[in-house]
C-alpha cells in the first residue's frame, strides 16, 4: 500500500498506542476525583498542557483547551468568543469547512462576515486582506497551512497587520495542517487562538486542542462538570490526550529530519510531474507536505479510483468535483476549465519513501494515459 | 384479556385447490419476517393470529407484517373469553380515548349466544355510549368502527383498526425474477412491484470502476437491502462493465452508446437468469421517460432477449406515481444519493431516440460480443443481501 492522503489522517505511532493502553487500563482514573491516583492523572494532564504550549512556543501564561477534534477547536474559537455587536468578522475563503461553515452560521446570526480572497496557490491574498481591516473587525480567522494546497500563510505578518489596522480583533488560526509540518511559533505570530488535531501527526483520532492566549474570554461550548475551565465540560479523554503528548514528544524529536525528508520527496515528485504539460502543480513551493495536482480532461475521482487498483491512495480534497459541477475552490485554484475537474491531492508523511513516490508516478502516468483516451467529446 | 395481532390475507381466497401452497408460503414468510421476535402463530378460519408476544414489540411486529406480500390487512386486537360482562367492559375501555362518531359491528359466530348480532351491537354500543360523553352513534358515517368478533370457540376478538398491508401474493409463489438494479429511483420500485406479486428476486448491477465509485456500489447494496424487506433475501450479482463500455466507446458511433450498452446488459441478464434459475428479467423501464425508453429503444433493447419474458411493471406509470411508491417503500432517499453519476464520460451528447435493430447490429458487428460477455460473466461478484 502507498498511502498518500496524510493530510486526511495518519496512522498512529505504536508508542502512542501503548500510551493509550496504559491510560485506558492502568491509570484509568477520572482526573476530577480527589483520591491520589486521580490527582496523579490530573497533574499529568496539566503537565501535558504546559508541555504542548512550550513545544508550540506559545506564551507562558496561555491556556490549552483539550477538545475532541480540530473542528471542535475551530468551533469554539469562532462561536464561543465574545464579539462586538455589529462587529465585522473576516475569514479567508479557503478555510476548512469547520471554520468556513462557522462563519456562515455567524453570518446567519447577523454578523457582517467577509471572506478574504486567496491567491491561485491557496495562500491568503495579503493586499486584499489588509484592505478589509478596520477598527470594527472583532474576529479574524486565517489558517496557518492550507489543507487544499499546503500553502503556508505568514502568520507573523498577518498578526502585525491585524494589530496595526484592526486592534480590537481576535486573531484565530487553524493550525491543523501546520503542527509538525512547518515550524510553529505561536508567541511570535501573536495569535490569540490556534487549533490543531492529533490524528494529523500520528496521534489518536478524537483528540484536538485550542491554544488560547491569556485575556481571551470564551463562553462554554459544553456545559457540565466544569472541566477545561468550564469551557468544555466532560470527563477528559486522558488516554487520548496522553497519547497526543507522546506524539508531540516523538514528532518534536524528529521534526528537523522529517521536515526536510518530506520537502525532498515533494521536490522529487514535482520534478517527475513537471514534464507533462497536461498536469498542473497547484501547490506553491513552500508547501511542507501537500501537492495539489490538476489533470487535464479527466475527473479527479476517476483517477483516484484508478490508482486504488495499485494500492495507491490519494485524496481529492474538497476543491474537487465529486458529484456534479466543480467545487467552490477549484475555480479559484485552477483557472482553466479543462483542468478544474481533475484535481487530486497527495500528501506525504515521514513514513513516505522514495519508492512510494516512484510507485505513484508509474501508476499515475499509466492510468492517466489510459483515461485521457476517453475524453468527453 | 390478551393483546394479539390479527392477519387477513386477500387474493389467496381465489385460488381454490392451490390454497395450501399459497398459505404455506405466506406462513413461511411471516415466520421469516418475525424471526427476531418471540411469538406464537395460529390459524383459524381463514385468518392468522400472532399471539404471546412481548407488548413492547407490537409496533415492530406490525411494521414487519406490513412488509409481507400476501397480507391484505392486519388488526392489533384484544382476545378475551366470550362473556357479556367481560366483552362489555373491554369495549368500554377500548373506546375510552376515542371521540366523535362511532358504530359497533358484531359478528356472532358463536351460536351459543342467544341474541342476534344487531342486538348485541346495540347493547355493547349502549354501554360504550354511556361511558364516554365524547361519542355519538352514527351507523353510516363514523370515525371509529368497533368490531367485535365472537367466534365459535368461545373466544371474542375486539379491534378498531384495520391497517392495510402490501396485499399481493406471498413471495415465492410466483417463481423467481432477475431485477436489473441501477441505483436510480425506478428499479427498486420495479423490484418491489414484482415481489408484491409473489416473485422472489435476484438482482444484477453493472459497475464501472474506476468511473463509478465504491459508494455507488454500496448504494445499490443498500437499495437491495431495502427491497429485501419485502422480497426476502436477494442475491445481488455485480458485473464489471468497464471493458464493455470502453469497447463500445472505441468502436461504435457515439449516439448508439446507450442503446448498445443496454443490449449488452440484457444479454448478460438473460444468461445470468438461466444460470440462477430466474424465469424472467425485470427492469424499471417506463415508456418515454428517457431516450433509452422510447418505444423504438425498448424494441431494440428487447430484441436480444430470446427465451425469457421481460417484465416492466412501471411501463405505464408516470414518474410522479413511481416517485410516490419509492417514498412509500422507503427507497427514495437512498436512490437520490448522487453517486452513480461519478463519471459521465460515456454519456453521448445526443443519444439516439429511435434506433433500429439493424443499425444496432451493424454497430455491434465491430465488437467481439461473445468474448466481452464471457469475460464480464467470469468476474461477477455475488453479494448476498438480507
Amino acid at each position: 500500500m502507498v498511502y498518500l492522503d496524510n493530510a486526511a489522517t495518519t496512522p498512529m505511532y505504536p508508542e502512542c498506542v501503548k500510551v493509550l493502553e496504559e491510560y485506558a487500563v492502568k491509570e484509568f482514573f477520572n482526573p476530577s476525583a480527589l483520591y491520589a491516583p486521580s490527582v496523579k492523572t490530573a497533574v499529568a494532564l496539566n503537565d501535558c498542557r504546559r508541555y504542548i504550549i512550550k513545544v508550540l512556543k506559545g506564551e507562558d501564561n496561555a491556556d490549552l483547551i483539550f477538545t475532541a477534534s480540530g473542528s471542535e477547536a475551530d468551533n469554539i474559537a469562532l462561536l464561543c468568543t465574545k464579539k462586538m455587536k455589529n462587529g465585522k468578522i473576516i475569514v479567508s475563503e479557503a478555510e476548512h469547512s469547520a471554520v468556513y461553515n462557522c462563519a456562515t452560521e455567524l453570518k446567519n446570526r447577523g454578523y457582517e462576515v467577509t471572506f478574504a480572497p486567496v491567491n491561485s496557490d491557496g495562500s491568503l491574498n495579503i493586499e486584499a486582506f489588509e484592505s478589509m481591516l478596520d477598527d470594527k473587525v472583532c474576529l479574524v480567522s486565517v489558517m496557518h497551512v492550507s489543507n487544499e494546497t499546503g500553502a503556508v500563510n505568514d502568520l507573523s505578518a498577518i498578526g502585525k497587520l491585524i494589530r496595526k489596522k484592526a486592534p480590537s480583533a481576535l486573531f484565530h488560526s487553524d493550525g491543523v495542517q501546520a503542527v509538525f509540518k512547518t515550524p510553529v511559533n505561536l508567541a511570535e505570530c501573536g495569535v490569540d487562538m490556534y487549533s490543531f488535531s492529533a490524528h494529523k501527526f500520528h496521534g489518536p483520532k478524537g483528540v484536538g486542542a485550542l491554544y488560547v492566549r491569556k485575556g481571551v474570554s470564551l463562553s462554554p461550548v459544553i456545559f457540565g462538570g466544569g472541566q477545561e475551565k468550564g469551557i468544555r465540560s466532560a470527563t477528559e479523554n486522558v488516554p487520548g490526550i496522553m497519547a497526543m503528548k507522546k506524539a508531540f514528544e516523538i514528532n518534536a524529536e524528529r521534526f528537523k529530519v522529517d521536515y526536510y525528508k518530506k520537502r525532498d520527496i515533494l521536490e522529487y515528485l514535482r520534478q517527475k510531474l513537471s514534464d507533462d504539460k497536461d498536469i498542473r502543480i497547484v501547490s506553491p513551493a513552500n508547501s511542507p507536505h501537500i501537492l495539489l495536482l490538476a489533470f487535464k480532461d479527466v475527473r479527479g475521482e476517476v483517477l483516484m479510483h484508478a490508482l486504488e487498483k495499485y494500492g495507491v491512495y490519494v485524496g481529492i480534497g474538497s476543491a474537487c468535483s465529486s458529484r456534479k459541477g466543480v467545487g467552490r475552490l477549484a475555480k479559484i485554484l485552477v483557472g482553466e476549465r479543462a483542468f478544474q475537474e481533475g484535481i487530486i491531492r497527495i500528501s506525504v508523511s515521514d513514513y513516505t519513501e522514495k519508492k512510494d513516490a516512484d510507485l505513484f508516478i508509474d501508476a499515475v502516468y499509466k492510468e492517466y494515459a489510459l483515461l485521457k483516451k476517453f475524453v468527453r467529446v | 384479556m390478551d393483546r394479539i395481532i390479527l392477519i387477513r390475507f386477500g387474493e389467496i381466497f381465489l385460488k381454490g385447490n392451490n390454497r395450501y401452497f399459497f398459505e404455506s408460503a405466506l406462513v413461511k414468510n411471516i415466520r421469516h419476517a418475525l424471526k427476531d421476535f418471540d411469538f406464537v402463530l395460529t390459524r383459524s378460519q381463514n385468518r392468522y393470529y400472532v399471539e404471546n408476544y412481548d407488548a413492547g414489540d407490537e409496533k415492530a411486529i406490525l411494521d414487519c407484517l406490513l412488509h409481507v406480500p400476501g397480507i391484505h390487512s392486519v388488526s392489533p386486537a384484544y382476545k378475551m373469553t366470550t362473556d357479556m360482562k367481560t366483552v362489555s367492559a373491554n369495549a368500554v375501555s377500548l373506546m375510552a380515548d376515542k371521540s366523535g362518531t362511532f358504530r359497533v359491528t358484531v359478528n356472532r359466530a358463536d351460536k351459543k349466544i342467544n341474541r342476534s348480532s344487531t342486538e348485541l351491537a346495540s347493547e355493547f354500543g349502549g354501554d360504550v355510549l354511556e361511558s364516554n360523553a365524547g361519542l355519538k352513534v352514527n351507523l353510516f358515517e363514523y370515525d371509529t368502527e368497533l368490531y367485535i368478533d365472537m367466534r365459535e370457540n368461545g373466544v371474542t376478538y375486539m379491534f378498531t383498526d384495520k391497517i392495510y398491508g402490501v396485499q399481493g401474493m406471498p413471495v415465492g409463489t410466483a417463481g423467481k425474477g432477475l431485477l436489473l438494479l441501477s441505483g436510480g429511483i425506478d428499479s427498486p420500485v420495479a423490484g418491489y412491484m414484482m415481489a408484491k406479486r409473489g416473485m422472489k428476486l435476484d438482482a444484477v448491477h453493472f459497475h464501472s470502476a474506476p468511473y463509478t465509485s465504491e459508494m455507488a456500489k454500496q448504494k445499490v447494496v443498500d437499495l437491495a437491502r431495502l427491497v429485501s424487506k419485502y422480497a426476502t433475501e436477494i442475491d445481488l450479482y455485480v458485473v464489471p462493465f468497464t471493458d464493455i463500455q470502453l469497447a463500445i466507446h472505441q468502436n461504435c458511433p457515439a449516439e448508439l452508446m446507450i442503446t448498445v450498452m443496454r443490449r449488452f446488459m440484457m444479454r448478460i441478464s438473460e444468461r445470468l437468469a438461466f444460470k440462477t434459475g430466474a424465469g424472467a428479467v425485470i427492469t424499471g423501464e417506463s415508456l418515454g421517460q428517457v431516450a433509452s425508453q422510447t418505444l423504438q429503444s425498448i424494441t431494440v433493447t428487447n430484441s436480444v432477449i430470446e427465451n425469457l419474458p421481460v417484465f416492466r411493471p412501471l411501463i405505464g406509470m408516470d414518474k410522479s406515481e413511481i416517485m410516490k411508491i419509492s417514498r412509500d417503500i422507503g427507497t427514495y432517499e437512498t436512490s437520490i444519493l448522487p453517486y452513480e453519476d461519478c463519471c459521465t464520460v460515456f454519456l453521448p451528447k445526443n443519444p439516439v431516440t429511435r434506433p433500429k435493430v439493424e443499425i444496432a447490429q451493424k454497430a455491434e458487428s465491430k465488437l467481439d460480443v461473445e468474448t466481452l460477455i464471457s469475460k464480464a460473466m467470469e468476474n461477477i461478484e455475488l453479494i448476498k443481501v438480507k
